[in-house]
């Protein structure tokens, strides 16, 4: 008995017919219907970001780092002090200052004095 | 890149996001193997589908634990197996081999054909008598044409595994057989 005699006696079971396979593929693929519309309505609104992960991952690292290389020498300390203090001051005689920056409602003189400068 | 020629990894990331294409896909490209495993623990092909359905809902409701970075064959086939398992466990009837009832007749010769019918009851008769996974080793390699590292990845065992058992495997059919060709010789 040799071993060709032994794989002649036995036909492979599984089928060689590919419209076998397609119309199994079909039933297999049709039935996981319910699948996934169970699948969906328990699907996070986040989960179409997996794709973009490593981007996404890359950008916060990047901006993180953005971020510490543009803190002033000395630290997060430092710059509370000096960076804290508003650019402009407010001067009280600049009426015009005052029209927009002042949380009050600019009087009735300050309106007339802006409206004959234009 | 049409979705027959997409990567694994790429099917079941469209997958998890509901292309049901790709997973379409995915099924027509392991349907062979997957239910060559399953029909090792079901006795019929009908069971054996069966199995291979369940084994891919299992498989599509665990996509999203699935580590992309590992690949799909070999957890795909673990989940199969799996099912098939507690399958069999379940259904006392399935510890029995199913064996083809007929082959096909190449040679008209009658003595031939007794002496291929008598072949095919000893190599099954010999076949229910393995272990298991010798068994499934020796039909899935000789019967069934599968390569060993695939037989391997398909039965969650390595491939020196698989040759030890389809080695086994033949050893045994070859004593089983012994008798029957010292009769024909006579």
């Amino acid at each position: 008995m040799t071993a060709h005699d032994e794989r002649s006696a036995f036909e492979a079971r599984v089928p060689h017919d590919p419209a076998y396979w397609s119309a199994l593929a079909e039933r297999i693929t049709r039935s996981a219907d319910p699948v996934f519309a169970e699948l969906r309505v328990g699907q996070a609104w986040w989960n179409p970001l997996d794709r973009f992960g490593p981007a996404l991952s890359i950008g916060a690292i990047a901006a993180a780092a953005a971020t510490f290389v543009a803190l002033p020498a000395g630290g997060p300390a430092a710059a509370s002090n000096d960076d804290a203090r508003p650019e402009t001051v407010a001067n009280p005689t600049d009426l015009l200052q005052n029209a927009f920056i002042t949380p009050s409602l600019p009087d009735v003189m300050t309106l007339m004095i802006l409206g004959t400068e234009e | 890149m049409s979705s027959i020629d997409a990567s694994d990894s790429e099917l079941v990331r469209r997958t998890r996001e509901g292309d049901r294409e790709a997973f379409g896909v995915l099924v027509t490209r392991y349907l062979r193997p997957t239910l060559a495993v399953a029909w090792e623990y079901a006795p019929s092909r009908d069971d054996a589908e069966d199995l291979v359905q369940e084994g891919f809902h299992r498989a599509l409701r665990g996509l999203d634990g699935f580590d992309t970075r590992q690949p799909f064959r070999p957890w795909l086939f673990t989940i199969i197996r799996n099912v098939a398992r507690n399958a069999a466990a379940t259904h006392a009837r399935w510890h029995s081999v199913a064996i083809p009832d007929e082959l096909p007749a190449d040679d008209p010769d009658p003595l031939d054909d007794a002496y291929r019918a008598e072949l095919r009851d000893r190599i099954g008769a010999g076949l229910d008598l393995l272990p298991p996974m010798q068994r499934a080793c020796f039909r899935l390699c000789d019967i069934e044409g599968f390569e060993g590292n695939e037989v391997a990845e398909m039965l969650g065992v390595n491939a020196a595994t698989v040759r030890t058992h389809r080695h086994r495997a033949r050893a045994a059919l070859r004593k089983a057989l012994q008798g029957l060709n010292d009769e024909r010789k006579a």
